[in-house]
């Protein structure tokens, strides 16, 4: 342990020393015995995983496109659970249209039924979602938003209750392949970086190449019914995404056997 | 109204001959070009400032038409405004030993537009957004490059953003013509340099102005993100919050300091560089610099107390501060990014102890202890790892603060643990021995000590800033 005064003396220069001594380093204190139990210790704060991520392939991209950000949503998610079908309201408007960029993703577990405690960069880095959401984002834990391997492909023209099985081709589902081998973004038609619900509306009729319509609001294609697959944990959802208003998204999805 | 980042719109790289040996050639134009993406398209006129060092253009019809123009074709007021700080900025920059922008009539091709002649163009137009520009136009083909350019500021300067169309002129004007300043050093500065910097020098010549005080906000809000960390998306204000920096160097050394960083910066490889070398011209370690920024960003806003630290620290927001358990143990771990800083505020109710440990697979960030309560004691500590420090009531509030220099990212880890002590062997505190520590050292409010040390490092500098 060193007392400071010592580089105080250093900046303020032999002319203002006065009164300094000539060591500053300081004996131990002695005598020490202290609760040292684990149980009894309390942790505060924690040791993020930023660095980690800017070491991944486009991580310092991904970092600074979305951009990323380091808080943990405190966003309001409602979710109920009847006959194995689940039903959301999920608050994705945090900061609004101007602010959202410095607002983080809300990310959600669909097999848990709840909402993730993680903020973006635990994310990226984390098999504990299926989901996130930001305004009319949606990413997928895969490609280059996550380690998840979640795949994603849509069903159109049909209804929640239809969809009743894994659709079988693999050439249908997508990821969020979100960087080129440079690591340059592919980008939708208003500038947010590509995920698999773009790749898979790129012929979306409003010409938003998104899962929503636009024109006049933003509002989901009746009829499109979304399957996420989580092959490692072996299970599929079939998602509906129901309404959105100004950020907050309905949604409803069940496993699918 | 945050001002435009400078751009360069020069095409420097991409000259294939330059018409003036030295040059950079570029396809530069100025708004009373047709071809300007916001060209005047009418005729402009022109206000030369009585000091001789810029020309204000204007015009009197169309889209970019400043307002308050009389009738018989009277100099409207805002270019009047415009010419007057124009000269006092350019008075203020040779008195604080800055250079001044390269002249443009002395750099430029004979066939390129300088506006007329070696004074300093401002071109008032109708911003859409943003308030202000410096676009380098031709740079030496030395290296680093210099630049000589041309500013634009809003056309009317509505008093929708700042307090008064006055103060707004001198935010802006002196905020740009410092842009034009760092091009005369070198035309590739960092973003969290040149808009820090340029904030900062805001309030060096206008301290009545409180733009430079809400830019620091930026930082405060996020004080555990490094300080020169790039910009993250298009609206992120981070850059010039980083102007506290280049005002804690004023503080502490006088605005010369920010002149003998620009110098160096002119000659070596990187601002942090510069920055490093300079610091160890004063400090015994650039990274002490760096612990003592962070001790004066911990006394502000609700924390700043009488004369202490920045001159009234409590304009300024006031960093994050976490709680630390005064009766029971604690592990308190945190990142500390490279040039950042964490904060920790602990209340000590019962005998403590403290301990800076390694985390593991990260270096170990700097810790500073502050006793803020009433018992004598000798300034700061600097903690390192595998010391351990005694903390009681009578130290309370007790203020961490670990920093970290401009090298690489850390972690702060640091064990708090309740003392029990073993009768066998007499307690010592270890702050009351021999061998080191300011006479001037005594007891005092919150961080006394701390502003009393630093006090004398103040000594002789003015406090510029009434409100």
């Amino acid at each position: 342990m060193k007392l400071k005064y010592a580089w105080m003396c250093a900046v303020l220069g032999a002319g203002l020393m006065v009164g300094c001594g000539e060591s500053s380093e300081q004996e131990e204190p002695t005598v020490i015995e202290t609760d040292a139990g684990d149980e009894d210790v309390e942790q505060i704060g924690e040791v993020d995983d930023r660095d980690a991520l800017a070491e991944l392939p486009c991580g310092e991209e991904m970092l600074a496109d979305w951009p990323l950000q380091e808080e943990v949503s405190d966003a309001s998610v409602e979710i109920t659970e009847e006959g194995g079908v689940f039903t959301a309201t999920l608050d994705a408007s945090a900061g609004g249209t101007q602010g959202a960029a410095s607002n983080p993703f809300v990310y959600l577990n669909l097999t848990t039924g709840e909402k993730a405690e993680l903020n973006d960069v635990e994310a990226a880095l984390s098999e504990g979602w299926h989901l996130g959401f930001k305004r009319f984002i949606i990413r997928s834990n895969s490609g280059d938003s996550g380690p998840g391997g979640v795949l994603v492909t849509k069903v159109s023209n049909t209804t929640f209750e239809e969809v009743d099985s894994v659709p079988g081709n693999p050439e249908a589902y997508r990821t969020d392949d979100t960087y080129d081998a440079s690591c340059t973004p592919e980008l939708d038609p208003i500038g947010t970086p590509m995920t698999a619900f773009n790749y898979l509306n790129l012929d979306n009729p409003s010409g938003s190449q998104s899962w929503y319509s636009y024109g006049g609001g933003i509002s989901p294609v009746a009829g499109d019914v979304y399957v996420v697959r989580d092959p490692e944990a072996g299970v599929a959802y079939k998602l509906e995404i129901t309404g959105w208003s100004d950020g907050e998204f309905e949604l409803r999805w069940a496993e699918l056997n | 109204m945050q001002r435009y980042a400078q751009q360069r719109i020069v095409a420097a790289a991409l000259a294939a001959a330059a018409l003036v040996v030295g040059v950079s050639e570029a396809q530069a134009l100025r708004p009373t070009n047709p071809g300007h993406p916001q060209s005047y398209g009418v005729e402009a006129r022109y206000l030369d400032s009585t000091g001789g060092h810029v020309r204000v253009w204007y015009v009197t019809e169309g889209e970019h038409r400043s307002p308050r123009v009389a009738e018989d074709g009277e100099t409207p007021e805002i270019a009047d405004m415009v010419a007057e700080v124009g000269d006092d900025v350019f008075e203020a920059m040779a008195t604080h030993g800055f250079r001044l922008p390269l002249v443009d009539s002395e750099l430029y091709p004979t066939s390129a537009d300088d506006g007329g002649d070696g004074r300093f163009d401002i071109y008032l137009i109708n911003f859409e957004a943003g308030d202000g520009q410096f676009v380098p136009e031709y740079c030496t083909s030395e290296s680093p490059e210099r630049c000589a350019g041309y500013a634009m500021l809003d056309h009317a300067f509505m008093p929708l953003y700042y307090p008064s169309r006055e103060l707004a002129v001198k935010i802006v004007v002196s905020h740009e013509i410092f842009h034009a300043v760092q091009a005369a050093y070198r035309a590739d500065w960092p973003g969290w340099a040149s808009e820090g910097s340029a904030s900062w020098y805001e309030e060096l010549v206008y301290p009545e102005q409180d733009d430079f005080e809400r830019l620091t906000g930026y930082y405060f809000e996020d004080s555990a993100r490094s300080l020169n960390d790039r910009a993250r998306g298009p609206s992120d204000g981070f850059s010039y919050g980083a102007g506290i920096f280049f005002y804690f160097l004023d503080v502490v050394f006088g605005p010369e300091m920010i002149v003998a960083v620009a110098e160096r910066f002119a000659t070596s490889e990187t601002i942090e560089d510069a920055l490093q070398a300079e610091l160890l011209d004063n400090f015994s370690e650039a990274d002490d610099a760096v612990e003592l920024f962070a001790i004066y960003n911990l006394f502000t806003g609700e924390l700043a107390g009488e004369g202490e630290g920045y001159p009234q620290a409590e304009r300024f927001a006031g960093v994050e501060v976490v709680e630390l358990p005064g009766d029971g143990a604690f592990n308190w771990e945190q990142n500390v990014d490279a040039f950042s800083a964490r904060f920790a505020r602990w209340e000590v109710t019962v005998p403590m102890t403290l301990t800076p440990v390694e985390a593991e697979g990260w270096p170990a960030a700097r810790l500073a202890l502050i006793r803020g309560g009433q018992q004598e004691n000798d300034g700061y500590e600097s903690l390192e790892v595998g010391d351990t420090v005694e903390v009681g009531p009578e130290d309370s509030p007790v203020y961490l603060v670990a920093s970290q220099g401009l090298e690489e990212d850390a972690v702060i880890s640091a064990q708090g643990r309740v003392l029990r002590e073993d009768p066998q062997v007499p307690s010592n505190d270890g702050r009351d021995e021999e061998g080191g520590g300011c006479s001037q050292a005594g007891s005092g409010s919150t961080s006394g000590v701390v502003w009393a040390l630093l006090g004398l490092c103040l000594m002789g500098r003015r406090v510029r800033r009434k409100r």
